[in-house]
Formats: structure tokens, C-alpha cells, sequence
């Protein structure tokens, strides 16, 4: 999880703990609809920060939190044709102490006491254990193109009530969470 | 560590993408009327890198008023402007309002190909960006409601687009009527628009469902469109993922979401897509995030290699 500061880093760093809170709880969405980016749900979460400076005090206090962040320097080369940003770890221009991210302390999504109850259902094992994405996700195809089409358009199939439920449960509690009528 | 990292580029992420071809010249729109771009009704020279069959992506919805063509025709402009040669067909039979969104004036359309047998390639029309557009009936109930043998008839002329194309996007109509089916049971690639709405979802469910047991080859993937952040984005994909696990036994791909943006209904007045009128909207980065996302399949089914480009506007 990246966030850029354009001034004062603290509303950023602020933000970035924010959003790292909601991805802790949703670890399980985030690896089922990122696969492809290498999401998996064992795997920590990494916090950086970018901002054109810091002040020291910043960085000191970052290194009182329990989560590893990382914090980097961007600066713009404007004599670069188009203008390019030089990214650098901040301890390395300020000289503080390198931040290890698997340094105790550091927090990880696989740590269950960190790991909230997913919002709405809670996982079930039996259900929610990994399946298959849609064909296509394997081995690469040779071609992609047009297929010819047999027989008649079949009938469609229409929903169970069970099916409909589970989108209305979920309606209705996004909706009690969030106060609408 | 030193890392160079460069500024976003506005409507230039595709071309982050390796193994793909070298980027047409710079778009002429707007103006597409007074400047009708390269001519892509010729058959121009194919490109080294794209010697396949084009790749065709099907956008569809379970309801009306998701935002579907508005997708359609930003994705198409996206992956033009990156270099990809695109052709847009208004599938959405009777109620086609490609033209529109695009701001092209057909001379010919669907109902040419229908009625008189003209050739899919010959009713292309010139768009924004070098977007070809085969565009739709409007107002036609004949068309609208055509007999499955001449749906079939339709979908096999698309064929003679597979020499002008490496991309052919496909906006079908809404809900599951037997013309929007024939092209969800028919192509490989299936994108389902949906909004964070109880009927949206429940609708975009159904056609996950009926592809799924009619259409088992094809990719399915989920956009969710007007969302108020990424987070409820993730949501409603979190849920429509886990019914389909629950229920079908498979899981569609997130192709990511797009942020509600009054802009995108002034692009549409204007007839000018939101990529290429508000291109810095935060709409527009999450478009270009989809049609990433897009290209990211169609080049990893391929083998080719491709990167990650992100945006952080689009969160």
C-alpha cells in the first residue's frame, strides 16, 4: 500500500493507516479479486509512504509504530526530457535507522490477531476455499477469435430464492451499516 | 535505492505493455466529422507483433442504465489511443446509441448487414481515437427482436472483421433476450457491468449464471461502475464473487471499478468520451485502470509479457 504526500505527510500517513486497517480485515477480498496483480491472503501487507521531504520527527515517530512503514524521497529531475522523479529511501538521505519489514513489530495479514472478522459474512471454510477463476485464467490460448455457433439459443435460467437472498442480505446490511432508511 | 519513477501519463499506460504494436499516430479527435482520422475502412498494413485473430470482448449488463456502453466506448477509446487497432460493435439491437457517445453520423449500419447483405468491414465508420464503429439499429423493433438464425448470421459476418482488428469490442444490450444471448454464448470473453444497486447485481448474477451453464469456455469478468470509492467497488465484487462460488462453483476476475463522476454524464452530452474531454476525471483513471486490466487477460492468454501500470487517482 503506497500513499503520496504532496506536503504534510501526516493526513497521508494518517490515510495510509486507515486503508490499511480495512485491507487487514479484507485480506480474503483483496487476494480473490487481485490474483493476477500476486494478492494471496498469506502474504503481508507492505505500507510506503512518498512525499517530496520529511521532517525528522516524522520519521521518528513512524518508528514507534507497530506496523512497518516504509517512507521514500521523491524528487522531480526536471532536466530530463519528459521530467522523471528520483525515489530514494528516506534513511538513506536523513540517515535513520533502515526499517526491516520482517523485523518483529512488523505486522503481517496472516497474523490472526490482526485479522478482523471480514464484513458481511465471515469465512467459511467449506465454501470459501479456493476454486478455479473462469477458463482462460490457465495455460495461455493459442488464439482468440470468433467461434462458429451451433443449435438454437437455449432458454434462460432464472434465479433460486436462495441465490436472491444472498444479494438482498447483503443490501440490507450495507444499508444498516451505513445508515440509509 | 534508486528508482526512476515517471510522472502518469494520461491515456498513455497501454503503451507500458510489451509485445504490443507501436502506437498509432497521435488521435485527431475532436472533430471526428471534420476530421475523420486515419481510414481504417482500408485494410491497413498488419502489424508484426499482431498476427492472430483479434481478440473480442463482450460488454454486457443484466439491467439497463449500468453505464455498459459508456464503458464500451471509453475501453475502445483507451485501447486505440495505446495502439491497438479497435472496432466497436453496437450490438444492442433496436436500441444502439454507440453513434452517439462517439459523436460519428453512421451512413450505414447493423440493419444494412441484416437487410441487404452488406459486408460487416464495409459499415465502418471513423471515431475518436481511430475507434472503428459498426453502429447499431436505433428505434427498429424488426431488429430488435430478430430470429436466432439471423442472429447467428450477424455474429458469423463479424468474421470479416478478423483481418482489420486486434481488438473487437462488443456492446451488447441489457438483460438476457435472445439477441444479447447469442453473442453471451457465442464469444469467449464476457464483461458483466454491474452497479453497487440490489437489482444491478442480482440482474449482472443472472447473466454470470446463464453464461456459465450455456457458455462454459468463456471468461467472465465484473466491472462495477458508480461507486462512491474503491472500497465499496470491492464490496459489491466480494459479494457477487462469493455467490458465484457458492452457487456456480467458479469465480469471474475483477476487472476494477469506476468511480460515479458527474463528468461522465457531461461526456455524453457532448458526445465526446470522458477519456478523451476529462482525461485527468478520476472516472477517466479508473477506465484506464479497466481497460488495463483487459489487456492484461487478453496479452496473458496470449503469453506475451505485460505490466502493471497503476494510477492512483483511481482509488
Amino acid at each position: 500500500m503506497i500513499v503520496a504526500a504532496t506536503q504534510d505527510p501526516d493526513p497521508a500517513l494518517a490515510q495510509l493507516l486507515d486503508q490499511y486497517l480495512w485491507a487487514v480485515a479484507e485480506c480474503d477480498l483483496l487476494a480473490r479479486a487481485y490474483p493476477q496483480a500476486g494478492a494471496a491472503s498469506h502474504r503481508a501487507i507492505r505500507c510506503m509512504i512518498v512525499a517530496p521531504s520529511f521532517d525528522p520527527a516524522f520519521l521518528d515517530r513512524l518508528g514507534l509504530l507497530t506496523i512497518s512503514v516504509q517512507s521514500f524521497v521523491a524528487r522531480l529531475i526536471p532536466s530530463t526530457e519528459p521530467p522523471e522523479f528520483l525515489v530514494e529511501l528516506a534513511e538513506v538521505i536523513y540517515g535513520r535507522r533502515a526499517v526491516d519489514p520482517a523485523a518483529p513489530g512488523a505486522a503481517s495479514i496472516a497474523d490472526p490477531a490482526l485479522v478482523a472478522d471480514p464484513w458481511p459474512f465471515p469465512m467459511d471454510p467449506d465454501v470459501d476455499a479456493p476454486l478455479p477463476m473462469f477458463p482462460g485464467e490457465g495455460p495461455a490460448a493459442e488464439e482468440v477469435g470468433l467461434p462458429d455457433l451451433d443449435g438454437q439459443v437455449p432458454a434462460a435460467e432464472a434465479l433460486t430464492s436462495e441465490e436472491i437472498e444472498e444479494f438482498a442480505q447483503f443490501d440490507r446490511r450495507r444499508h444498516v451499516r451505513d445508515g440509509a432508511p | 535505492m534508486m528508482t526512476g519513477m515517471k510522472p502518469p501519463r494520461l491515456g498513455r499506460g497501454l503503451r507500458d505493455l510489451r509485445a504490443w504494436p507501436a502506437p498509432v499516430p497521435a488521435p485527431r479527435f475532436p472533430g471526428s466529422r471534420a476530421d475523420p482520422g486515419p481510414d481504417i475502412t482500408s485494410a491497413a498494413p498488419f502489424p508484426a507483433a499482431m498476427t492472430r485473430r483479434p481478440a473480442v470482448v463482450c460488454i454486457t449488463s443484466g439491467k439497463g442504465g449500468t453505464g455498459k456502453s459508456v464503458i464500451a466506448s471509453n475501453l475502445s477509446v483507451h485501447l486505440a489511443t495505446g495502439g491497438s487497432r479497435v472496432i466497436l460493435v453496437d450490438a444492442d439491437l433496436g436500441l444502439a446509441n454507440q453513434h452517439l457517445l462517439l459523436g460519428v453520423k453512421p451512413a450505414r449500419s447493423i440493419v444494412d448487414v441484416l437487410e441487404r447483405g452488406v459486408p460487416m468491414e464495409a459499415i465502418l465508420e471513423n471515431g475518436p481515437a481511430g475507434v472503428a464503429l459498426a453502429a447499431g439499429a436505433s428505434g427498429s423493433p424488426e431488429v430488435a427482436d430478430l430470429h436466432p438464425g439471423r442472429l447467428r448470421r450477424l455474429v458469423s459476418a463479424m468474421e470479416g472483421l478478423a483481418d482489420r482488428a486486434d481488438i473487437v469490442i462488443v456492446d451488447t444490450g441489457a438483460g438476457i433476450g435472445r439477441a444479447t444471448t447469442t453473442f453471451l454464448y457465442a464469444l469467449d470473453d464476457v464483461v458483466v457491468v454491474t452497479t453497487p444497486d440490489l437489482t444491478a447485481m442480482t440482474d449482472g448474477y443472472m447473466v454470470i449464471k446463464n453464461v456459465t451453464r450455456n457458455n462454459p469456455r468463456a471468461r467472465l469478468s465484473v466491472v462495477v461502475n458508480r461507486v462512491q470509492s474503491a472500497v465499496e467497488g470491492l464490496e459489491v465484487f466480494g459479494r457477487m464473487e462469493h455467490v458465484c462460488r457458492r452457487h456456480l462453483g467458479r469465480t469471474p476476475r475483477f476487472l476494477g471499478h469506476v468511480l460515479e463522476d458527474r463528468r461522465i454524464a457531461a461526456s455524453v452530452s457532448s458526445r465526446i468520451p470522458i477519456l478523451l474531454n476529462q482525461p485527468a476525471s478520476p472516472a477517466a483513471a479508473c477506465l484506464r485502470g479497466v481497460g488495463r486490466a483487459i489487456l492484461l487477460g487478453i496479452l496473458s492468454r496470449r503469453g506475451e509479457a505485460a505490466t502493471l501500470d497503476l494510477e492512483p487517482e483511481c482509488v
